[in-house]
């Protein structure tokens, strides 16, 4: 491939270590941009590193509760030590376990929990990566958000923080944009992630799946992070605000199948 | 202007029609369709400026040809799909960017049956003939990607009824496309501009009545005295849409159909309707 589409760009990852997060690195770094690569766990970070720069990439590791407010000042920081700028942060560091299929049963330190780590951590993370983006009057902010936020979903914990999610980008968008700074916001469907086949293991859902799709299979990291690429490089300079589903065309969410669960 | 290298052969090996390809934004994509590898059949009404588009093209080293098409003749239809078919052996990409804007009058009131058949034949039914004759071929190949150019109005209160509800056709017609044709490996988007600077564009703002901030301010007088409520700075060109269409033809969207992609500068959100 010819084209960089990320050349000269520094890039950070939030939840790099595993699933979504691994493959936008990855896509990142093969298109020339120098990756954070943010996780909670430290030795997960330091593997996709390790990965990246076996490809011949180039990639630092940060370890990073994104719901601490130090944490996200930390990786920032990392940002600025590694590249000198951030030209994108992609909030893709989200958990759904501890969550119910009623909200009757949701323990509350459990829904704080979800919330703490998707929504604040966003709130957390985007704080503290704004003022190099303001000073540089540029900037991309790619936010992982779900196809729970857009249709009904069968959890309402993860629905309410991925709801918050894409509202936040939209205000963000309005927020920033006369600076030069976008916020976009991609809802992936079913996704064959470690996070998700934990889910699916646990037996909450059968093994059918819970969503009729018009694409049939479970997307990829790559098909996220190919539209994460779309929204961090310049290509897509005059996109803000936009809410993208990534979800193979889904259709309807089979509320037969979690009758009585 | 391309802001991005796209050498990067993201539609190598592919063959797609571009209607509405003589100007503007159907150009950019045609151009840059052939940029990224594909093979590009130029679709328009206009000898002159469809075969100039081929000609630059050709010039940058690509690969196109033009076909005199009027969409809304379904026989026109058939026989640039034929010609396509017979130039390059296959159909892989179809972008339908062909559109009539700004033919309507100021007031739904003095809107005459001819003018709304004009404008459903051309920006409705001629998505519609092209995606009926397109996709059996595309059937055959195993694979496709379908980019339609609809429209911010299609979305929001628009100035232009007519115009908004031949867009709002193009947006529902492409969803069940989607949904339908997903089983033979093709898959169908929109993409909603808006505030792109085109020459057409430029044109209405300097002789349209209509009551609407979009279609009345070139890009001039919204630096000076900013009227459309946008969040990015500036409007848009018509590479931005081509990027996006790009995107969508390209394997890298292989998981997303039926979906609804606005490049408008946040133009959509700033609006409450």
């Amino acid at each position: 491939m010819a084209g960089k589409r990320l050349a000269g760009k520094t890039a950070i990852v939030t939840g790099a270590g595993s699933g979504i997060g691994r493959g936008i690195a990855h896509r990142f770094a093969a298109h020339g941009a120098t990756v954070v690569v943010a996780d909670l766990s430290e030795d997960a970070a330091l593997a996709t590193v390790g990965e990246i720069e076996e490809l011949g990439g180039v990639a630092v590791g940060v370890r990073a509760d994104v719901s601490q407010a130090d944490d996200a000042a930390a990786m920032a920081e990392a940002a600025l030590g590694a590249g000198g700028r951030i030209d994108v942060l992609v909030n893709n560091a989200g958990i759904s376990f501890g969550d119910t299929l009623k909200l009757h049963e949701l323990d509350e330190a459990a829904w704080q929990r979800i919330l703490n780590v998707n929504l604040t951590g966003v709130f957390q993370c985007c704080k503290h990566v704004l003022p190099a983006m303001l000073a540089q009057e540029a900037g991309s902010i790619v936010n992982i958000a779900s196809a729970a936020a857009i249709g009904m979903a069968p959890r309402a914990g993860y629905a309410a923080s991925k709801g918050g999610v894409v509202a936040l980008t939209r205000s963000l968008a309005f927020q920033y944009g006369e600076y030069g700074i976008r916020v976009n916001a991609i809802c992936p469907g079913p996704v064959e992630t470690p996070m998700s086949n934990a889910v699916r293991a646990s037996g909450m859902y059968d093994d059918d799946g819970i969503v009729d799709l018009s694409i049939k299979r479970r997307g990829t990291p790559e098909d996220i992070a190919n539209a994460a690429l779309y929204f961090a490089s310049d290509e897509s300079r005059y996109v803000t605000s936009d809410i993208l589903p990534v979800d193979g065309g889904a259709l309807r969410l089979r509320a037969e199948r979690f009758r009585g669960r | 202007m391309t802001v991005v290298d796209v050498e990067v052969g993201r539609l190598e090996g592919r063959t797609a029609i571009v209607t509405g390809a003589g100007v503007g934004i159907g150009r950019a994509i045609a151009e840059m369709y052939a940029a990224e590898g594909a093979k590009v059949v130029v679709a328009c009404r206009t000898r002159e400026t469809g075969e100039e588009t081929v000609a630059r093209i050709v010039a940058a080293g690509g690969d196109a040809r033009f076909v005199q098409t009027d969409v809304s003749d379904e026989g026109q239809v058939r026989a640039l799909v034929e010609a396509a078919v017979s130039a390059y052996g296959g159909i892989d990409v179809l972008c339908n960017n062909h559109a009539v804007y700004g033919i309507e009058p100021a007031e739904l009131t003095e809107l005459t049956e001819d003018v709304w058949d004009l404008t459903m034949d051309v920006n409705a039914k001629g998505v519609f003939f092209t995606m009926k004759h397109v996709i059996p071929v595309m059937r055959e190949g195993g694979r496709g990607a379908i980019v339609n150019i609809s429209s911010i109005a299609s979305l929001v209160k628009s100035a232009l009824p007519a115009y908004a509800a031949s867009k709002a056709a193009v947006n529902a017609l492409t969803k069940a496309v989607a949904a339908q044709a997903a089983e033979y490996g093709i898959r169908a988007n929109v993409i909603t501009p808006s505030t792109i600077e085109t020459d057409r564009r430029s044109e209405l703002a300097r002789t349209s009545t209509y009551k609407n901030d979009f279609i009345a301010v070139t890009a001039a007088e919204q630096a000076s005295k900013p009227i459309v409520s946008k969040v990015l700075p500036g409007f848009g060109e018509p590479d931005d849409i081509a990027y996006a269409a790009t995107f969508l033809a390209s394997d890298e969207a292989a998981y997303i159909t039926g979906a609804i992609l606005p490049v408008d500068g946040g133009t959509t959100r700033t609006r409450t309707d």
